[in-house]
């Protein structure tokens, strides 16, 4: 044991003191290792943080129960807007008695005519464009809301005050806060996000696996010699071992440094699938923090010393194999097969993703298939080029080369593969998630829908009528009235009667029961609700919603009594508030236009976009997709770091053989082409395997969340693009180095 | 003395001991790394078909002198002409096309392509100059049967033997029949025996093929197989 430790310590030593080479070696395992650890118990804070972000929005959850303390006396209306693609959450709030329920995060109900603001929104308002909001809004900011209230510090949010939310139909509530189940997120979601995890966490594992084996050949020199003062083979390990485990250690005191500085602090200013997190909310769940800190240092150590199999340190030296033995295809197979298997286990038991088992056999199962495309690159570069001859010396170079040891470029250009399938998958699990999105049933495709909104004038329909249909982008306008609340009434023109209904034709005075609506009511029969009689006249005639228009019809509320204006005051009823059906089709700014036209109307409208035509229905989607953008462009950046990493210690490995092929007169292009191909060829295999287990496992995916297949092949394209181009800017960064070594004077170091 | 005072056991100071005019001629080679001056004003006559061995103790300068004369090094001062041609100012390109046409190497541990079979090692000085992969091919296992290599030519380098692979990187140096082959400690790796077998097979092909050979060695054994020898001290040649 002290022998052990004595070695370590040695390794240790030696790598904080052996030259620049061990010195440089160490900041790189460093840097993987600080790299993966940060990403780590950023990833091990995102069950808190999400946990956090659910307990917040439950505890400003209205409850109308009953409650042994206090009785309603507060009517909330839960309103909304898009404001320049951004989602604006708007309450509105009556006092209806002295002691009101408080959400949380305000000390005071807002006066009619007020509203109290998150800091974020207050901020949206006092800028720029914050005026054309507060038109929409109606009402002058008097204050904010406290952090308690908020589910993030970058929600937009607001508390507004209102005198007349009971003719909207608000309701009345005793209490805020809810105890509902912990986890809302859909299946997915959860998948998604733990296909982002693991496509972004398993490259900085390549890339601590490249980091430790730079400079190798110098490091295992050293341990030949001490071989020769009489350490043993299993020494020479534990040394390496020591090595190793010194820039691990830095590096997982600069990932803690750097989660705690950097990632924690950055985390309240970003706002990621429409979550915001408050600093506070942001803290590692402690046993996959614990799990963090020694899983990575560990797979940096068990990688230096996986790299020391191929060669044997001997007291006189290092001797590598002469050729690397035959890859077999079998349990490389079995790892994406059983990730398959795992996730056709999840296949019609989506909601099994709310579990943690299922969560775990996701993941286990995401995890395996993209690791499958580590696994099965070097066996497939193997097949191909024991197959390839002939060809340009560029070329008979690259490939005995690749024949001889690919496994370190293979290793890199594996995360390539790696991450560019995970980020296929994702593209098709959103290709999917878009195409369920746009495969809305044709009667409802563009429709906005805005209720409740108060009927001002004479003529209030034709107002609101003129009001939208004058607007860019609205296509059409079917615009309802409502008699007082609750009545099963509904008040149009008969210009919409037609349009609406079988009706063969229509009078000022017309009244009509519409059938087919779950109604059973008749001409001339009596209809009694909230404490008012109202007698259908027994001159209405019975009519069916027009094919195509019971969606419409229901959403307007027409049943089952239809009646003009006339025939309504008739009756004794007037209009008190309307319902519109728009079919839009925006451009560029005409959703906003519209948006503060519906705002100008009523402020306390409900708006519903059945199909996100005027604010995308699934901003998760949308703002996941920029994650992920932003995900790929940082993860092929590490790929690309490692990738440089290993081509810069393999032309330091081949320098005599170069400087020597130089010698005898070699070209330049010759030797640069062969590196390139080196390169090139594991590449172009792995973007192969990629695309192919990529497109499977996206497909997978939207099979077990119910989603339609669809690939978006611009973006596979995209991505595969990306990746050729990393390998083409690293290869263009080596050149400088590989020009220094090709050149014949570097045979002096002989 | 002047600083061109190499010297032959045939002939006088400064000439080639050849009857042919003088092939590779190195005049007054200065070449300095930093502060450190590796030549000092060494000079080289060449011959055609002659051999000659540069000897000295380590660090006296003699593998410059050869990389300067082979055109690897452009020297500081001084001049180096091949055939009546000064190469010293030459570019890079030129200097590296007369390298794969005209001359030949062999190195220390024989410094083979790892990746490549022993075949492939020979013939890719051929392919280097355009010959088609077949040719080459058959022009390799000529010369690999020469040197009596022929049962390795389908290995790789790291499995055969030091002898073997010095054997192959011989064949390599030769196959595209240069008219100058530079040989720098051709037998520093191998044992007694098998140091004896690739002398006698290198000066053996090179008089065959009328290539002259500089041969750089610190070995007097090595040096015996030369037709003359220069010294080689503190960077300036001088009468052995």
């Amino acid at each position: 044991m002290r022998r052990t430790l004595t070695e370590l310590w040695l390794g240790m030593r030696l790598a904080a003191t052996g030259g620049s080479d061990s010195q440089l070696r160490a900041a790189l395992t460093a840097l993987g290792v600080a790299l993966g650890v940060a990403l780590l118990l950023f990833g091990a804070s995102v069950p808190t943080m999400l946990s956090a972000h659910n307990a917040r929005l439950q505890a400003r959850e209205p409850q109308s129960g009953a409650h042994p303390l206090r009785t309603a006396q507060l009517l909330v209306d839960s309103l909304g807007t898009n404001f320049h693609g951004a989602d604006v959450t708007v309450v509105a709030l009556q006092r209806t008695g002295p002691h009101p329920a408080l959400p949380p995060g305000l000390s005071r109900i807002p006066a009619p005519g007020e509203m109290l603001v998150s800091p974020a929104l207050e901020r949206l308002l006092r800028s720029s464009r914050g005026a054309e909001l507060q038109r929409r809004l109606h009402a002058r900011v008097a204050g904010t809301i406290a952090d308690a209230g908020l589910s993030g510090p970058a929600e937009l949010f607001a508390y507004v005050g209102a005198a007349d939310l009971a003719a909207h139909g608000a309701s009345a509530i005793t209490s805020f806060g809810s105890h509902g189940s912990e986890d809302s997120s859909s299946p997915l979601i959860t998948l998604l996000v733990i296909l982002m995890v693991v496509a972004l966490l398993l490259p900085i594992g390549v890339f601590v696996a490249t980091a430790s084996r730079f400079g190798s050949e110098q490091r295992n020199a050293r341990l030949a010699a001490l071989r020769l003062l009489g350490l043993e083979r299993a020494g020479t390990a534990r040394v390496a071992a020591g090595e190793a485990l010194f820039g691990s250690m830095i590096g997982v005191l600069a990932g803690i440094a750097g989660f705690v500085l950097i990632l924690r602090p950055l985390v309240p200013q970003t706002d990621i699938a429409g979550i915001s997190v408050f600093t506070q909310d942001v803290h590692p769940s402690v046993p996959l923090a614990i799990l963090a800190l020694v899983l990575v240092p560990v797979a940096a150590v068990a990688f230096a010393l996986l790299a020391m199999r191929q060669v044997a340190i001997e007291p006189l030296g290092v001797s590598r194999q002469g050729r690397p033995p035959r890859r077999r295809l079998a349990w490389r197979l079995c790892t994406p097969a059983l990730g398959f298997l795992l996730l056709a286990g999840l296949i019609g038991s989506s909601d099994r993703l709310a579990s943690t088992s299922g969560e775990v056999e996701a993941s286990a199962g995401i995890v395996l298939v993209l690791i499958g495309v580590c696994a099965l690159l070097p066996w497939l570069v193997e097949a191909a080029v024991v197959r390839v001859d002939g060809g340009s010396v560029a070329w008979l170079l690259a490939v005995r080369r690749l024949r001889l040891d690919h496994g370190t470029s293979g290793r890199v250009v594996g995360a390539i593969g790696l991450a560019v399938a995970g980020a296929i998958a994702l593209q098709t699990v959103f290709a999917g998630a878009e195409h369920g999105r746009t495969n809305t049933p044709a009667a409802l495709r563009g429709l906005v829908l805005a209720t409740e909104i108060e009927a001002r004038g004479s003529d209030p329909a034709a107002a609101v009528t003129r009001r939208l249909g004058g607007l860019a982008g609205v296509r059409d306008v079917t615009v309802t009235g409502n008699a007082q609340p609750g009545l099963p009434v509904a008040i149009a023109s008969c210009a919409t009667i037609i349009e609406l209904t079988e009706a063969s034709g229509c009078h000022r005075d017309s009244s009509y029961v519409v059938s087919g609506l779950g109604g059973t009511d008749r001409p001339g029969q009596e209809i009694r609700e909230n404490g008012r009689t109202l007698r259908i006249p027994a001159s209405a005639t019975r009519v069916g919603i027009r094919p195509g228009f019971s969606n419409i019809g229901s959403f307007l509320n027409v049943a089952p009594l239809l009646v003009t204006p006339t025939a309504a005051a008739g009756l004794g009823l007037r209009t008190t508030t309307l319902s519109v059906a728009l079919r839009v089709r925006p451009v560029g700014d005409d959703e906003d236009r519209l948006w503060d036209a519906l705002g100008e109307l009523d402020p306390l409208a409900q708006v519903t976009d059945i199909d996100g035509s005027i604010a995308p229905r699934d901003l998760t989607i949308v703002k996941l997709r920029r994650v992920l953008t932003a995900g790929a462009v940082a993860v092929l950046l590490v790929i690309g770091a490692s990738l440089l990493v290993s081509i810069v210690e393999q032309l330091r490995e081949r320098r005599r053989v170069l400087a020597v092929m130089s010698a005898f007169g070699t070209r330049a292009s010759t030797l640069v082409g062969s590196v390139l191909l080196q390169t090139a060829l594991p590449v172009l295999l792995g973007l192969v395997l990629a695309i192919g287990l990529g497109a499977a496992l996206g497909a997978v995916l939207m099979k077990i969340v119910g989603l339609p297949i669809g690939f978006d092949w611009g973006s596979v394209a995209l991505l595969a693009g990306a990746g050729v181009a990393v390998v083409a800017g690293v290869t263009g960064l080596t050149l400088p180095i590989l020009l220094q070594q090709i050149r014949p004077e570097a045979l002096r170091a002989e | 003395m002047s600083s061109a005072d190499a010297v032959t056991r045939n002939a006088g100071a400064g000439e080639p001991a050849g009857s042919g005019p003088t092939l590779l001629a190195c005049h007054e080679l200065v070449k300095s790394f930093g502060a450190t001056a590796a030549l000092n004003g060494a000079s080289l006559e060449l011959a055609a078909g002659e051999i000659v061995a540069v000897m000295g103790p380590s660090g006296s300068g003699k593998s410059t002198l050869l990389h300067c004369a082979a055109g690897i090094l452009a020297p500081d001062r001084g001049e180096v002409i091949f055939d009546g041609r000064a190469i010293g100012a030459e570019s890079d390109a030129r200097r590296s096309e007369l390298r794969r046409t005209q001359f030949g190497f062999v190195f220390q541990f024989g410094r083979l392509v790892p990746e490549l079979s022993c075949i492939e090692n020979v013939s890719l000085p051929l392919r280097l100059v355009g010959v088609k992969s077949r040719e080459a091919s058959r022009r390799a296992v000529e010369w690999l049967e020469r040197l009596e290599v022929a049962d390795v030519a389908t290995k790789v380098p790291g499995e055969v033997s030091g002898g073997q692979g010095q054997r192959v990187a011989v064949a390599r140096a030769l196959v595209t029949g240069p008219r100058v082959v530079f040989a720098d400690e051709p037998t520093g790796a191998l044992d007694s025996l098998n140091g004896e077998r690739v002398m006698q097979l290198l000066t053996t092909a090179a008089r065959e093929t009328a290539a002259a050979l500089v041969l750089v060695t610190h070995e007097a054994r090595v040096a015996a197989y030369a037709d003359r020898e220069v010294i080689v001290r503190d960077g300036r040649t001088r009468v052995g």
